[in-house]
């Protein structure tokens, strides 16, 4: 027999993909609301203790806590200028007030006579 | 801003619209991408709970690092098709099915006249050939040939060149040609 029949052409194989992409299986509606449901539980975590810290208690965070705002202040007070943010570190809000990867003594006045948010 | 106004914008911009609280943009985003995600996932796993469960988990994942997403680094699609991939590989890994006993039934003798039912017993003997390639080969193949996908971006979701990809899918379709021609007569492929 014919040995290129045992085997499907080029187009044979192609008319089968074009069927399989055809014949997607489609989300349920009950995947559709648990995908929604995470995406909602994701997003409320989120932005619950954010709302409680304000904007000072999420810096406090991107800095590394109260041990990396002494060394930031101790830095701060002999007038160094610090680059020490990789833009993930901090909220997109944050990133916006305070421009960028580098941080002035200007931006941060005075850490130790600021009272934090708890 | 209303679901059918963010038709034009893009994954990666509804993604930073959802960090920030848009609500409206997840939902959006999981219109785009479930139905990819478990397509792909399905194709892979050739189990439809398992697909379902990976797809959950996959979009998960991106509702978690929304807040660290860089916009221009990466497609988020590109995101996903790898983090599905590897839930796919971690799933295949505990638990080699059968697919050949959990086969579905493909229609016996000439093909009856119902265009649909063609579709979808070729669309099943494709899925079942599949199963039988290694996970590589069917991932390139199916990224490239179904997903659609050009050889650039399958080499960045698979982390490899793209001559290894060219290599893939060749290997993958000659394995499939082979596997699927024995069944050409109930697949409604004839001579002439």
């Amino acid at each position: 027999m014919d040995k290129r029949k045992s085997e499907l052409s080029e187009a044979e194989l192609d008319t089968l993909f074009s069927a399989s992409d055809a014949e997607a299986p489609l989300p349920s509606g009950d995947l559709m609301a648990r995908i929604l449901a995470d995406a909602e539980a994701e997003q409320g975590a989120r932005s619950e203790p954010v709302a409680r810290r304000g904007f000072l208690g999420t810096l406090r965070e991107a800095l590394g806590g109260w041990a990396g705002i002494s060394g930031l202040a101790g830095a701060v007070a002999t007038g160094l200028v610090i680059g020490v943010f990789p833009p993930d570190a901090l909220s997109y809000y944050s990133s916006l007030l305070l421009g960028g990867d580098v941080i002035y003594s200007d931006y941060v006045p005075a850490l130790s006579e600021v009272s934090f948010d708890g | 801003m209303a679901l059918d106004a963010m038709s034009e914008v893009s994954d990666e911009a509804l993604l930073v619209l959802y960090a920030n609280g848009d609500a409206t943009a997840a939902r959006s985003l999981s219109v785009r991408l479930a139905p990819r995600i478990l397509g792909h996932a399905y194709r892979m796993l050739n189990d439809r709970a398992e697909a379902e469960d990976v797809t959950q988990e996959a979009l998960m994942r991106l509702w978690k690092i929304a807040p660290d997403w860089r916009q221009g680094e990466a497609k988020v699609t590109t995101w996903l098709y790898r983090v599905t991939a590897n839930l796919c590989t971690d799933r295949l890994r505990k638990v080699r099915h059968s697919d050949i006993e959990d086969a579905p039934e493909v229609a016996d003798g000439a093909p009856s006249a119902d265009q649909t039912l063609i579709a979808k017993a070729r669309a099943e003997a494709l899925n079942d050939a599949l199963a039988g390639l290694s996970d590589r080969q069917r991932q390139a193949v199916v990224l490239r040939h179904i997903e659609g996908l050009q050889n650039p971006e399958i080499a960045e979701i698979m982390d490899i060149s793209v001559e290894a990809v060219e290599s893939l899918t060749a290997r993958g379709k000659r394995a499939l040609a082979g596997a699927l021609g024995k069944r050409r007569a109930e697949l409604g492929f004839y001579d002439g």
